[in-house]
């Protein structure tokens, strides 16, 4: 019997994201890319896979263009799936440039009936039960790739978005100033 | 967020009443000139997120493009997607742009906001014809008024938001003299 797979985009309405750069070292965020998506995805090594890299030395700018697959198991029947595809150009003097970052994600969830009756009972599940999931699985992808994208803009400096971390800090900074002075002789 | 289903049926409504005979859908324009235009985009988001009471989830930053040097050059385009209730969200797409340094610069919000309504219609039941007449029923009885609330409210929300804009964008120059 044939498989059921059900595929949820996580960054709908919209498909893709795009980040644009333009200034020094824009291949610098690729130095250890590996290490990144693991940290940030919670994966391990073996289920990111450069899918193709093709680098051109012998103009000036070079050229790059590098492909990624990303795999995530998140429950028995569901996994997460994201690509990550850059384009882009640095001068051999300079050392700047820019690249274009775009980023696709999916959940997939699949299902292989060994009959009819498990198949409906499935589906009633999945109508019932795991439509939630389904959801909140997608909001777990959308969030992993915002962190990558959070990841990056940090990486150049770029204006990112205040963190609750950021605010805590800038709070208790607040509250430390405002309290009144602790007198040490009592 | 959206509904999850293969199939659905969306009914789409501008927030702001139509224009008349112009072109294009209706939208707002803030234009900012001034020092420190980067600041616009995190303050922003930043204020789209508390006026709307959305996380950062509910935000979906589409086009992040920024550059950098002596004088900045960004366009960043996100979208605001507020739950309202099960089969209603609001779906608003901010177009942040500017270019310049510290001292000089300028730059604008465009803000299109949409009210969305998906009713599903994967199942079988969902597909027949007492389902539709039910849900159109349902629909005009109730969830008209229901909806044109949710339009009222969208439009007091984005009056709110720009004037917060505004108030900003004479903070920043105050800031700099």
């Amino acid at each position: 019997m044939g498989k059921l797979v059900v595929t949820d985009e996580c960054l709908v309405p919209r498909r893709l994201s795009w980040l644009h750069y333009r200034g020094p070292d824009p291949i610098g965020f690729m130095k250890d890319f590996k290490k990144t998506l693991r940290f940030i995805f919670e994966v391990s090594t073996t289920r990111c896979r450069e899918k193709k890299l093709l680098w051109d030395y012998t103009g000036d700018p070079i050229r790059f263009y590098n492909e990624w697959w990303l795999h995530k198991e998140l429950s028995r029947f569901s996994e997460m799936k994201v690509s990550f595809r850059i384009l882009g150009y640095v001068s051999k003097g300079k050392k700047d440039g820019n690249f274009s970052l775009e980023m696709y994600g999916e959940v997939n969830h699949t299902f292989s009936p060994s009959n009819w009756f498990t198949k409906y009972v499935w589906l009633i599940y999945n109508y019932i039960f795991y439509n939630k999931l389904r959801d909140r699985y997608s909001l777990m992808c959308r969030d992993y790739i915002n962190n990558y994208m959070n990841w990056v803009k940090e990486h150049y400096n770029l204006k990112t978005v205040v963190t609750a971390e950021d605010r805590r800090d800038s709070f208790k900074e607040e509250v430390e100033k405002e309290a009144p002075p602790v007198d040490e002789s009592e | 967020m959206p509904v999850l289903a293969r199939m659905k049926m969306m009914i789409e409504e501008e927030l702001y009443p139509p224009k008349g005979t112009a072109k294009g859908s209706p939208r707002s324009i803030l234009t900012y000139i001034g020092p420190d235009p980067g600041k616009l985009y995190p303050k922003t988001r930043e204020f789209a997120k508390a006026v709307f009471n959305a996380t950062d989830a509910d935000i979906h930053e589409e086009i992040y493009d920024w550059g950098k040097g002596e004088k900045e050059k960004y366009r960043v385009r996100f979208y605001l997607l507020r739950d309202l209730d099960k089969f209603t969200y609001y779906f608003i797409r901010f177009d942040v742009k500017g270019e310049g340094t510290e001292k000089s610069g300028k730059g604008s919000v465009t803000i299109r906001p949409l009210l969305r309504t998906e009713y599903p219609q994967d199942t079988l039941w969902q597909r027949t014809i007492f389902y539709e007449m039910i849900r159109v029923f349902w629909h005009r009885l109730f969830y008209h008024n229901r909806r044109r609330e949710y339009i009222w409210e969208g439009r007091n929300l984005l009056s709110m938001l720009q004037s917060q804009l505004r108030d900003y964008f004479k903070e920043i120059r105050e800031e700099h003299g």
